[in-house]
């Protein structure tokens, strides 16, 4: 091998070091930043009673948005959750996205639904509405009933139909907290400049859930969902916390978030053509403000909690991953004018730049720098040492964070009460960046194939289900 | 080449970061379960004798000496516990022993604390058990609007006519979260302030008349009245608006022809607020006045006209049948629509099913 080739390799491989580096100075600022706004989160949390948005007549009115599509089994008992969260002013609108089985039956069945005039303004684009049902048992339950078009049709649906100041996306198989929307809505109450919040995903895996609550909290057993509950701690309470002081959030989690109506319905709604139309969407939403100098910010809040049930077989869980890659790759490529423009401040100059060159291209990087590593070492163009440095680099400090985030939770949040669970969380966190790191990269990686090739299917996802979701205790009699 | 230093010295930092962090989470979970254990009695025994000391004067000493003996946390805990709990006299006796258990001397010693989460859990503390009536009413000028938050709280709570003025400045607070709680807090304080609120909103012009009135709006009272009519000729569209909510609530005879008057507004929201107003006067005779507002070009304004038309009884509902078949699609939607939702409500209320 010649000398330039081996020059050319050593070169790559200390730019890959130095992209680690960055990025993990990146993560401190982020983790710097968490930390200071969980102290502020607690101080005024402790200060605050919540109970008084119950009573109050001026909280804000939500609706929440539910999309259906093939339901029948958990549909009653998912609405029967939305129905009792304890809110005020709420309304739940459950869209029927061309169900090929009983779902609008059942709906019918369990509230005692009557057709009435399917009213619907056309302000996001959406399939024809067959009917619009109101309950007379319950009268803040509005059922659309739809040409199938798939989940962001349906948001735009109950988007179309919803009375609400507030919408709030929730998917169907997430559970919320029934004090989840008081604190949700408590950046719109605080400040003017809110367009849209979202709220902490926890993993429900291994949990006691019962009647659509989590009643007893557990880390799974299961290595595939331990591995993912420490990567969602990190994702939301060191990632999303971090960016609220830091440029503001690029992503709020499909599965919980909070939108104010009008500002979603002008920006139009869920762009149908993407995989990733949350993130699509709250990236437009930015951008849109900035442009006509709206407001601006997306919060983040730590405590409204709303329980997630995730893959645990490697497959299912590689084709999820694939598929938010690509929904990255698609919004970020879609909005790639705000990259390092200074029209979009802080989201153009640093919130945009850190999603691409991190968040996007980061498996990229990840991957050629241990393929360069390893051909590096055959080749004998870097030694044992640089190896070593370049995995303490690139994996020890991926520990190291991990360990921050278990501080930073035990802290603060500290929802799992059990020592034992505890400990085993620690085990997740020591062992993830072995083995489950490097296989995300692989997933993401063909993410970012497939949107080159502009694949757009979702793949299909098979969960266990709530409802025999058991401790192991349960599981034993 | 990498020296064997540099790499010792990452390793040794990862390493001694990590263990760090675990020593941190393993004492602080230990410390939280010792906690809990040895507090779940404590809570027991405290709640007791706090339960007693407020019933009972007789024992009120001991029972203060045995609630001394606990941690402050445990004290604090119960008291703050059971004050949002009662109000009135029995408010009152928590007040009383958390003044004498030094909690309410601890507060308004954090309230002079020149950090600004002292001064909010302070004035939280003094809003929850009392004692603060001559420290809070100085932070409504505090810089932070979290703690100004707690103050307007507690004047709501309090409902002093002397401080009716500063609640009612609070909804011009350059924080929404402050001007939200006054909101809030006016309506809460309820009757005692009414006559206090009802000067203010005479006294008062432009956007903070608006302001006021849209929040009395949702709690109308007569002596509102006389500022209302003089406010739906204002200038402001949103004062105009507020004061057709307030009419709307408050009734009588003179409200329905001011309300009528501003039917023809320029302004949607003040049109809206106008139909919403005479849904709620329930005046009959306003129907016909009512029904062209289905083709307005406002969605808002159609759909006040639907629901007002539909809650005026026969005469309005006959309307809506009458505008079924209107050349104009949005009105005849509208009127199907605000039928439907009738005969939800009043089933076979002279529907008809389409």
């Amino acid at each position: 091998m010649g000398d330039f080739a081996r020059a050319v390799l050593v070169t790559f491989e200390w730019v890959v070091l130095g992209y680690f580096l960055l990025v993990n100075t990146v993560y401190l600022l982020l983790l710097l930043s968490a930390a200071w706004e969980t102290c502020n989160h607690l101080f005024l949390e402790r200060a605050e009673r919540r109970w008084r948005v119950l009573q109050s007549d001026i909280a804000p009115t939500v609706s929440i948005l539910a999309p259906a599509h093939d339901e029948a089994p958990t549909i009653a008992t998912s609405v029967r959750a939305m129905l009792g969260l304890s809110y005020p002013n709420l309304e739940v609108v459950v869209v029927n996205d061309g169900s090929g089985d009983e779902t609008l039956q059942v709906l019918i069945d369990n509230f005692a639904l009557v057709a009435i005039h399917p009213l619907v303004r056309r302000q996001a684009e959406a399939e024809p509405v067959r009917a619009v049902y109101r309950s007379t048992s319950h009268p803040n339950l509005v059922v659309v009933d739809k040409e199938h078009g798939g989940k962001a049709d349906a948001l735009n649906a109950a988007l179309n139909v919803a009375g609400g100041r507030l919408v709030c996306a929730l998917d169907a198989d997430t559970i919320i907290e029934p004090e989840a929307l008081q604190r949700m809505v408590r950046p719109f109450i605080s400040r003017d400049d809110v367009v849209a919040a979202g709220g902490t995903i926890r993993i429900a895996n291994g949990s006691e859930v019962r009647d659509g609550r989590v009643v007893e909290l557990r880390v799974p057993r299961r290595a595939v969902a331990g591995f993912q509950v420490v990567e969602y701690l990190r994702a939301f309470l060191f990632g999303r916390l971090g960016w609220n002081r830091l440029g503001g959030n690029l992503i709020i989690s499909g599965a919980f978030g909070l939108f104010d109506r009008q500002a979603t319905a002008d920006a139009g709604g869920y762009a149908h053509d993407t995989v990733g139309e949350d993130m699509e969407l709250v990236v437009r939403l930015r951008r849109r403000s900035y442009e006509q100098k709206g407001p601006t910010r997306i919060s983040f809040i730590p405590d409204p909690v709303g329980w997630t049930e995730v893959p645990e077989s490697l497959r299912v869980l590689g084709r999820q991953r694939d598929r938010w890659h690509r929904g990255l790759s698609d919004a970020l490529g879609r909005h790639r004018r705000v990259f390092l423009n200074p029209r979009y401040r802080a989201m153009g100059l640093f919130v945009y730049p850190y999603f691409v060159l991190v968040e996007l291209l980061g498996p990229v990087v990840e991957a050629l720098g241990l393929l360069g590593l390893a051909a590096g070492l055959v080749l004998g163009a870097v030694d044992l040492s640089f190896a070593i440095l370049f995995f303490l680099l690139a994996y020890g400090l991926g520990i190291v964070l991990a360990s921050f985030t278990l501080v930073l939770e035990e802290l603060s949040f500290h929802r799992y009460e059990r020592l034992r669970d505890r400990a085993l969380l620690v085990l997740w966190a020591l062992l993830e960046s072995v083995g489950y790191r490097q296989l995300t990269v692989l997933w993401r990686l063909r993410g970012i194939w497939k949107f080159l090739r502009k694949r757009t299917d979702w793949g299909v996802m098979k969960r266990r289900g709530f409802a025999e979701t058991r401790t192991p205790e349960h599981q034993a009699s | 080449m990498i020296s064997r230093q540099l790499l010792r010295a990452v390793l040794t930092a990862e390493v001694a970061t990590v263990l760090v962090c675990l020593a941190i989470v393993a004492t602080h979970a230990l410390m939280l379960w010792r906690r809990q254990r040895a507090d779940v009695p404590r809570l027991v025994q405290a709640r007791a004798a706090l339960a007693a000391a407020i019933v009972d004067p007789d024992v009120y000493l001991d029972r203060v000496a045995e609630l001394r003996r606990f941690p402050r946390r445990v004290r604090r805990g119960v008291v703050e516990e059971l004050a949002v709990s009662v109000g009135g006299e029995e408010g009152r006796r928590v007040g009383r022993v958390a003044e004498s258990l030094g909690l309410s001397a601890a507060a308004r010693r954090r309230c002079r604390s020149v950090w600004w989460w002292r001064r909010l859990l302070g004035a939280h503390q003094l809003n929850v058990h009392g004692g603060g009536d001559e420290i809070l009413p100085r932070l409504f000028d505090d810089p932070h609007p979290a703690v100004r938050t707690q103050v307007i709280e507690w004047a709501g709570d309090v409902r002093r006519e002397d401080l009716a003025s500063r609640l009612v400045s609070s909804l011009q607070d350059p924080s929404a979260l402050c001007r939200h709680t006054a909101a809030d807090s006016i309506l809460r304080a309820g009757a005692p302030l009414v006559d206090a609120l009802a000067r203010e909103l005479s006294s008062r012009s432009g956007q903070e008349q608006a302001d006021l009135m849209a929040v009395l709006a949702r709690r109308p009272d007569p002596r509102y009245r006389q500022a209302a009519l003089a406010a739906a000729g204002d200038d402001l569209p949103a004062v105009r608006s507020a004061a057709a909510a307030v009419l709307g609530g408050v009734g009588g005879p003179e409200a329905a022809e001011p309300l009528k008057s501003l039917l023809g507004d320029a302004d949607a929201k003040v049109r809206a607020a106008a139909v919403d107003g005479l849904r709620r006067l329930d005046d009959q005779h306003a129907a016909p006045d009512l029904a062209p507002l289905l083709r307005d070009p406002s969605f808002a304004v159609r759909k006040a006209a639907g629901a007002a038309l539909a809650a005026l009884g026969p005469g309005g509902i006959l309307l809506l049948r009458h505008y079924l078949s209107d050349g104009d699609q949005f009105a005849a939607d509208m009127a199907r629509y605000s039928l439907d939702i009738a005969a939800l409500h009043t089933p076979g209320a002279g529907v008809v099913r389409h």
